[in-house]
């Protein structure tokens, strides 16, 4: 059976303005292998700075990589580090660090580059298979594009090579048109044994990527939400799938 | 979070154990992390200081020549350099010089980082924010503090010479040095490191305390100037009355 990489049970509380299992606790699970989907704004983007030890836990029980969000976020094992990757929405790139440096600082930090030419390699890699323009990278996050700002964060999330993404809204900023590329590069983390969890308002772009969701005022995870959703959800959900694997 | 380590007690804990703990991640970007911001804070401010501290050193040779001449005690020139200059202008000049220019740019620059979430990027990414933000910059605060007093005194030597007529150099530097004891240079130190480090922690602390509105950060700039003002000049005052107590003039 694959790991459980994220558990929530009975979860209530909040993170600045967003407040979690106001009506119903929340409760889920994510495995080795999975990609779990919280559709929605401000509430489900709390849940994940939640499960990251940001924010604040009033009731229920979390464990994230088998620990508590506080642990986790204190914690200075590099060993443990390694295992989470966080994408912000928009913000959180060091302002005065280029993109190739902001991706390559985990690696310095966490003993997995010998020096600055291997953790930056490492970010090469990443950020190549993100389709980060080359032009780009040695700027700062100021002077490019948002969709370069957004695709360094979730670069920056994976150069670990983590067990577990947690991304927060992966499809904001990024253009319609590139979202079936970015589908494909959380697919092949996914295949590749890592858990995801995301957040998102673009429900299409959730459900066509999801192996499970929680929607809104829902308490419990939905495997069979292509059949129980409304028709034109799913509908729009495929066509996107489409995309992503080019029929 | 991020206000709790920022306390006293966690800070000197940093400083005197959890810095020699560092892994070499952490160690190697500390260290570029100060270096950088002592060339912020002191290379960067070198003209700024040269200049005023020539005509500091100037004016007051100047006037402490005539005026003692006029005493008929014209060989007390070098004593009062020392008296004035290396243990009270300098310190303070060069702490106003940090408060105006550092300190604003520190405080503002944490709780820029703080407003666009970047100071919580670092926690989640498992880097030491105590490594990498207050850390170099208290201890850049330090250091750079206590270089510019000395290039500042060191303008200020040249330019009273330049104030005292330019006569020879060793009747004029023979005086100075004879003149400056090892409590005196003791007490430099110790009115200018400490003076330092406390003004960026104190921006570090009053940058890190904004919440997430960008509204926030000229309030705490102006936050982090006061309490600097008031704290570092409570402290070099503190310090001068306890060495005039226990050492005497």
């Amino acid at each position: 059976m694959p790991a459980c990489l994220i558990e929530v049970s009975h979860l209530k509380g909040s993170y600045r303005n967003g407040k979690v299992g106001d009506g119903l606790p929340l409760s889920f699970r994510l495995y080795a292998g999975e990609i779990g989907v919280l559709p929605g704004g401000r509430k489900a983007r709390s849940v994940l700075y939640m499960l990251m030890g940001l924010g604040r836990i009033t009731a229920g029980r979390v464990r994230v990589a088998g620990h508590t969000p506080q642990d986790l976020l204190k914690s200075k094992q590099s060993a443990l580090r390694r295992r989470v990757g966080f994408a912000f929405r928009s913000d959180g790139l060091l302002s005065n660090l280029n993109l190739e440096q902001n991706v390559a600082l985990p690696c310095l930090y966490h003993g997995l580059a010998t020096g600055n030419n291997d953790a930056r390699a490492r970010a090469v890699r990443v950020m190549d298979e993100l389709g980060i323009p080359s032009r780009y990278r040695q700027e700062l996050p100021a002077a490019v594009p948002d969709e370069t700002v957004k695709n360094t964060l979730l670069a920056r999330a994976a150069v670990l090579d983590p067990e577990l993404l947690v991304l927060d809204d992966p499809a904001a900023m990024i253009p319609w048109p590139r979202l079936p590329d970015l589908m494909q590069w959380i697919r092949a983390r996914r295949d590749a044994g890592c858990a995801v969890l995301l957040s998102t308002e673009n429900y299409p772009f959730g459900l066509a990527l999801a192996d499970w969701t929680l929607l809104p005022d829902e308490t419990a995870v939905d495997y069979e939400f292509r059949r129980n959703l409304p028709a034109p959800w799913v509908a729009v959900a495929g066509l996107m799938e489409g995309e992503a694997h080019g029929t | 979070m991020h206000m709790e380590e920022l306390g006293p007690g966690p800070v000197c804990r940093f400083f005197l154990r959890d810095m020699f703990r560092m892994s070499s991640g952490h160690r190697s970007e500390f260290i570029r992390v100060m270096l950088r911001q002592v060339y912020f804070t002191f290379v960067q401010t070198i003209p700024m200081i040269s200049g005023p501290g020539f005509f500091c050193g100037m004016l007051i040779s100047f006037q402490a020549s005539w005026g003692l001449s006029l005493l008929g005690d014209a060989t007390k020139t070098g004593e009062l350099l020392v008296y004035l200059i290396f243990r009270e202008i300098t310190p303070a000049a060069i702490l106003l010089l940090i408060i105006a220019r550092s300190v604003t740019a520190v405080a503002s620059e944490i709780a820029t980082m703080k407003v666009s979430s970047q100071i919580d990027a670092l926690a989640i990414l498992g880097v030491d924010v105590r490594a990498y933000l207050w850390g170099p910059r208290i201890l850049a605060g330090a250091i750079a503090i206590f270089c510019m007093a000395v290039v500042f005194w060191f303008s200020a030597t040249i330019g009273a010479w330049f104030g005292a007529g330019m006569p020879a150099l060793v009747e004029f530097i023979m005086p100075l040095i004879t003149a400056i004891a090892p409590e005196d240079v003791l007490f430099f130190c110790l009115k200018t490191l400490p003076s330092g480090a406390i003004v960026f922690w104190l921006a570090c602390r009053r940058g890190a305390a904004v919440g997430h509105s960008g509204h926030e950060v000229p309030v705490a700039t102006n936050s982090a100037v006061v309490d600097a003002l008031l704290w570092a000049f409570l402290y070099q005052l503190g310090l001068s009355v306890l060495f005039y107590l226990m050492v005497g003039f």
